[in-house]
């Protein structure tokens, strides 16, 4: 089981969540899985329309006013 | 005042209601554009502007509205519309947008849209104007104003070329799986129903417009600091009611959480906003009053001004945040 990367996004508004997003797993290999956490609601969607379209798999939990992303790289 | 109270507020908490759900924010479709080679939110913007195009058409057609184009003030359409876009950038929202997130609990949103109408009021009434008036002193003639008249075209034909030709890209465009709040088809059709119900509420206290965000924030900053009852209009109880409406959606999905980015970006947010509120009072609109309702009445400046707040956008994205 490979190790999963956390990176937490909470406070981050407009347009960082997705960029850092995208700067956190730029040349991360097949198989590597992030646990990305937002509390900006808009930025859920965001970052899961941006990995669904790099092929990753994607699974997002509510908890409360937080969210879980967990991406697990193609 | 009951009137207007009654016919505006409704449509602010509709609207705030939707744009939450909806996750509807300008900013981020216009950015995504470019930067995330994602179409999704813009999708929900071009469908709310179809949608509302062809109800408010359709009225004016059978005489139950006038819409009228702007004047085509192009320098400060694209002057002003560059620096709202930067100022969006920085502001993490739109003008719509940063309303709305207030009802989230985004204490940084706050800033922003205290900055707006400081913004816009001081470009309205204040030491802004002279710079402003300038810029708006370059017009074309009244009758270049609108697409139809700048093109040569018949307005029949501008209008079915836009919904011919939006509505043809949006049913091939993909719906892909939403986690949280509304899809884009479901934000687009929502956003655009309630943006033509202001036209029509408007139109039942004479103001012959439909939704608009610039006046209004500059007039609750007008009525708050002077008490001039007649900064009370139809669009400050709507704006009024967008924060609110917000908070229902938020609050209604376990969303709602005070929170607040660092105190740097505070900052970044607050200068954002002023610069929204300068830009938009010059431009004679923000991404609503030009990109979503100047446009659905074919007003070339708003074509223009929408333009240069997406370019204005990108710019301030990639100046501010992509070259960290």
């Amino acid at each position: 089981m490979p190790e999963t990367i956390t990176i937490d996004l909470k406070g981050e508004i407009c347009p960082d969540p997705l960029i850092q997003a995208q700067s956190a797993m730029k040349g991360a290999a097949s198989g590597d899985t992030y646990l990305i956490i937002v509390d900006y609601p808009l930025a859920v969607d965001n970052i899961v329309r941006w990995a669904e379209g790099e092929g990753d798999s994607v699974e997002v939990s509510q908890k409360g006013s937080e969210w879980d992303i967990r991406i697990v790289k193609a | 005042m009951l009137k207007t109270l009654a016919l505006g507020l409704p449509v602010g908490l509709l609207f705030g209601y939707a744009l939450q759900r909806g996750r509807f924010c300008m900013y981020t479709a216009f950015r995504d554009l470019l930067f995330a080679r994602d179409a999704t939110l813009f999708r929900a913007y071009v469908l709310a502007l179809l949608v509302q195009m062809a109800i408010i058409h359709g009225l004016d057609a059978a005489g139950y509205l006038t819409i009228r184009h702007f004047a085509f003030t192009w320098l400060a359409a694209m002057v002003g519309g560059g620096i709202f876009g930067v100022g969006i950038s920085l502001a993490g929202g739109c003008a719509s947008g940063s309303w709305y997130r207030m009802g989230e609990g985004m204490v940084g949103s706050i800033l922003a849209v205290l900055g707006y109408g400081l913004g816009v009021a001081a470009t309205f009434w204040g030491a802004l104007r002279p710079l402003s008036a300038y810029l708006r002193s370059y017009q074309a003639p009244y009758a270049l104003g609108s697409i139809q008249g700048l093109t040569g075209l018949p307005k029949w034909a501008v209008l079915g070329a836009f919904l011919i030709i939006g509505g043809v890209w949006l049913w091939r465009s993909p719906r892909p799986r939403v986690f949280t709040g509304w899809g884009w088809d479901r934000t687009g059709i929502a956003v655009g129903l309630i943006a033509a119900l202001a036209w029509i509420a408007s139109a039942g206290v004479d103001r012959h417009f439909g939704m608009s965000f610039t006046g209004p924030s500059g007039m609750v900053i007008r009525y708050v600091t002077t008490g001039e009852e007649a900064a009370l209009g139809w669009g400050t109880w709507m704006i009024l009611g967008v924060p609110l409406g917000a908070f229902a959606g938020a609050f209604l999905s376990s969303e709602f959480k005070w929170r607040a980015p660092a105190p740097d970006r505070m900052v970044k947010q607050l200068i954002g906003g002023l610069m929204m509120g300068f830009g938009a009072a010059t431009a004679g609109g923000c991404n609503i009053g030009h990109s979503l309702t100047g446009l659905a009445a074919l007003s070339a400046t708003s074509l223009l001004a929408t333009a240069f707040i997406i370019l204005g956008s990108w710019l301030g994205t990639y100046i501010f945040f992509m070259r960290r």
